[in-house]
């Protein structure tokens, strides 16, 4: 597979690997997968992937723009994709929040497209700088109406590689916008990387073949019934339409139009939730983590095997749909299921509804704008196993 | 349907158009009787079709009475949430440089929600084109005041007319984006007497084949009746825009002019060139009759609204709907809604 076309790599291809910082390393992701279009609005912490790809797209042919906000950023990104383009935004809170309305409108008329939300502590401007999974709920829900929703979350600077080019990948399959989440440690870090270091991610259905989420250039080419300017004559709305992309008001026909939406998420689960478990089977307490917080989980896994305690991880990367099926699982053989997130417990409530009939879902939220340390969510396991023995 | 069929000077040159255009769908338009829509919907549809553009055109529409463009206009289409239609503009051309995009908007849409887009996409010279249909009112949700609403005109939401304290004064957008150098041709045009609709048509057509040049951001403003939402009749609409919205919008090109290139700024720094001071470009501003290139029969008198070359404010009380004038250059004119195709004396 040859993934490093791109010149900034090509140059440095001699080394084994590369200190690459995180919101870089989701630029090379996406140019690699084939996105050719970007329009964007300065914003910490992912204005770094702005300037990347303001360098490199018009190296490969692409087309960046900088726009006068968000809304217009998204808004470009939609039209360019319903070219035919791959296109993809960055973002952080405030502008992911400026967003909302054009997402769902790229919901509704099925359009390509990726949002990259490096999230910041909120709410409002919040605090810039420090890192927090407050959006997590939004990247869910943030725009009106009933609609799917596929959320990536990346843990480290081989997730925003790899985990931005599934995104590219599962928006062109599914014709939905992919917000891909990120936080203020995750976009700044620097770490070696390489392609083969990345992690691997498991689906219900087996491993997940990272090889494909390369976008074939015939992929793209191919037209689909509403690309504009392919002689089709389509019509692309906002509105409730029917097969022929005209707006209806049709009770059946907008109550099956909408849960096609949803079904051609839903209904791919199998292929959406990418998911790695540590220490499998062999865990009282599960912890169940996504982004920077599943570092540090995995840290603590390390200590609780020092100390013989029985945990395992359960890391997530898709975080909608909801994978049901592996939280299920897990739940069916742990007694406790400890949530460590940056927010106040936001997942944990998801996890909640999955999970609560067989096992105790145990929120560990923190909110003060610093990470959770391994050392934190070890005493915690401690407290929960020591329920357990006295019990 | 000889409405256009005057002989035209330079890139507006086209043949005659006699017949129903082909980017026309032959329906029946569900515009209330007297609005501005179809008329302006017509003329877009013939210049797309003189032009031979109307299978790579890609039109985005806005929200609002606007939108329902999409049943009559027989092209790509897209609609965008409520102003956004400029920002995805910019990323359809963009992306596809060899299709003709334009936008079609409203006022509520273009220069209330959407200003920020509308006056970055002039800013960046997007080549596209954009279609403001202003009818001084938001007329899809009801008729409320509108930015462009007159001050003392009446609304849902300022019954007693617009009161320049409590809501402020009208917004004039093309001549707003006059000041922006990446706007390269920006037109007021009426659709209420045959003379403004011939004169709209080659507005809308030269604003086509700018596009085609790759000359950049231009903009056709439109003024349109909405004679429901005025509670007028439909000739009294007329009548109101005559004689008074466009003394406040006077008619005519606001600008024209070549792309500005400021190469030869990065070129010679603003101190070795003594031109720099005073910005080192000028663009021209086409005002005069004289400079009127489309060759367009009547003009309106120098606008009303301009005085000493300052804007003043001009209030609908100006205008009676019971003493209608029978004198002066408008009274002419004298036709009414909706006589967009009827045949025209030629003046020689």
């Amino acid at each position: 597979m040859e993934l490093w076309h791109t010149h900034l790599l090509r140059e440095k291809i001699d080394q084994d690997s590369l200190l690459v910082q995180g919101n870089r390393a989701c630029a090379l992701g996406a140019l690699d997968a084939g996105v050719r279009f970007f329009a964007g609005y300065p914003i910490t912490p992912s204005s770094e992937i702005m300037e990347t790809l303001a360098r490199e797209l018009p190296l490969v042919g692409g087309v960046f723009l900088q726009m006068e906000d968000e809304i217009a950023s998204i808004c470009a990104c939609i039209g360019a994709s319903l070219t035919g383009e791959v296109a993809l935004t960055a973002t952080s809170g405030p502008g992911f929040s400026l967003m909302q309305e054009a997402l769902g409108y790229a919901v509704i008329s099925e359009a390509p497209l990726v949002v990259v939300n490096v999230m910041r502590m909120g709410p409002s401007t919040g605090r810039p700088t420090t890192p927090s999974q407050g959006d997590v709920m939004q990247a869910r829900w943030g725009t009106h109406g009933d609609h799917p929703a596929i959320v990536l979350a990346a843990s480290n600077v081989a997730d925003m590689y790899r985990l931005t080019m599934a995104a590219v990948r599962f928006a062109q399959r599914f014709r939905t916008p992919v917000t891909l989440l990120a936080d203020e440690v995750v976009g700044h870090m620097r770490e070696s990387f390489s392609p083969e270091l990345a992690g691997r991610y498991r689906l219900t259905s087996g491993d997940f073949d990272f090889t494909e989420t390369y976008i074939h250039p015939e992929m793209v080419r191919e037209v689909h019934p509403h690309q504009l300017g392919a002689l089709r004559h389509p019509h692309v709305t906002g509105l409730i339409h029917d097969e022929t992309g005209f707006p209806t008001n049709d009770p059946k026909k907008s109550e099956q139009f909408l849960y096609e939406l949803h079904d051609k998420v839903v209904h791919h689960r199998d292929e959406l939730c990418l998911y790695d478990i540590k220490n499998e089977g062999r865990g009282r307490v599960c912890i169940l983590a996504y982004g920077s917080c599943a570092r540090s989980a995995r840290a603590a896994l390390r200590l609780a095997e020092q100390e013989g305690l029985p945990v395992e991880v359960l890391h997530l990367y898709t975080l909608f749909p909801l994978p049901v099926e592996i939280v299920q699982k897990v739940a069916r053989r742990v007694e406790f299921m400890l949530i460590p997130e940056l927010n106040l417990g936001q997942y944990a409530r998801e996890v909640r509804k999955m999970a609560e009939n067989w096992t105790t879902v145990v929120s560990m939220g923190k909110v003060d704008g610093t990470l959770i340390a391994p050392q934190e969510i070890l005493e915690r396991v401690e407290e929960l196993v020591g329920k357990y023995e006295s019990i | 349907m000889d409405w256009c069929t005057e002989g035209t000077p330079s890139l507006v040159t086209a043949p005659v158009v006699t017949r129903h255009p082909r980017a026309l769908e032959s329906v029946a338009t569900h515009y209330c009787p007297g609005c501005g829509h179809g008329i302006t919907q017509r003329l877009l549809a013939n210049a797309l079709d003189e032009l031979g553009v109307r299978e790579r055109t890609v039109g985005v529409a806005a929200i609002g009475c606007s939108v329902l463009i999409y049943n009559y206009l027989d092209v790509d289409f897209q609609e965008l949430p409520h102003g956004r239609a400029p920002a995805g503009a910019t990323g359809i051309k963009r992306a596809r440089p060899d299709l003709v995009v334009f936008t079609y908007q409203g006022d509520g849409d273009l220069a209330a929600i959407g200003t920020a887009e509308i006056v970055h996409a002039a800013a960046r010279s997007e080549n596209i084109t954009v279609i403001f249909v202003n009818n001084c009112v938001y007329g899809m949700t009801g008729g409320q005041m509108a930015p462009t609403t007159l001050v003392g005109q009446r609304s849902e939401t300022c019954r007693e007319g617009r009161d320049p304290k409590l809501h402020g004064y009208p917004v004039r957008v093309a001549e707003m984006l006059a000041t922006l150098d990446g706007a390269v041709y920006l037109e007021r045009v009426s659709v209420t007497h045959p003379e403004n609709v011939k004169a709209a048509y080659r507005a809308i057509r030269k604003a086509f084949a700018y596009q085609l040049e790759d000359r950049g951001f231009s903009l056709v403003e439109v003024l349109s009746p909405c004679p429901t939402n005025w509670g007028m009749t439909p000739s009294e609409a007329v009548r109101w825009i005559d004689e008074v919205v466009s003394r406040y919008y006077p008619l005519g090109v606001i600008k024209d002019c070549a792309p500005v290139h400021f190469a030869h700024l990065l070129e010679h720094p603003p101190a070795e060139s003594p031109g720099a001071k005073l910005h080192g470009f000028h663009y021209e501003t086409v005002a005069g009759p004289e400079a009127d290139e489309s060759g367009r029969l009547t003009r309106p008198q120098q606008p009303f609204g301009r005085r000493g070359g300052r804007w003043t404010a001009i209030s609908s009380k100006d205008f009676q709907p019971e003493s209608r004038p029978e004198s002066g250059s408008q009274a002419e004119s004298g036709g009414a809604a909706g006589s967009a195709g009827d045949p025209t004396p030629e003046d020689p």
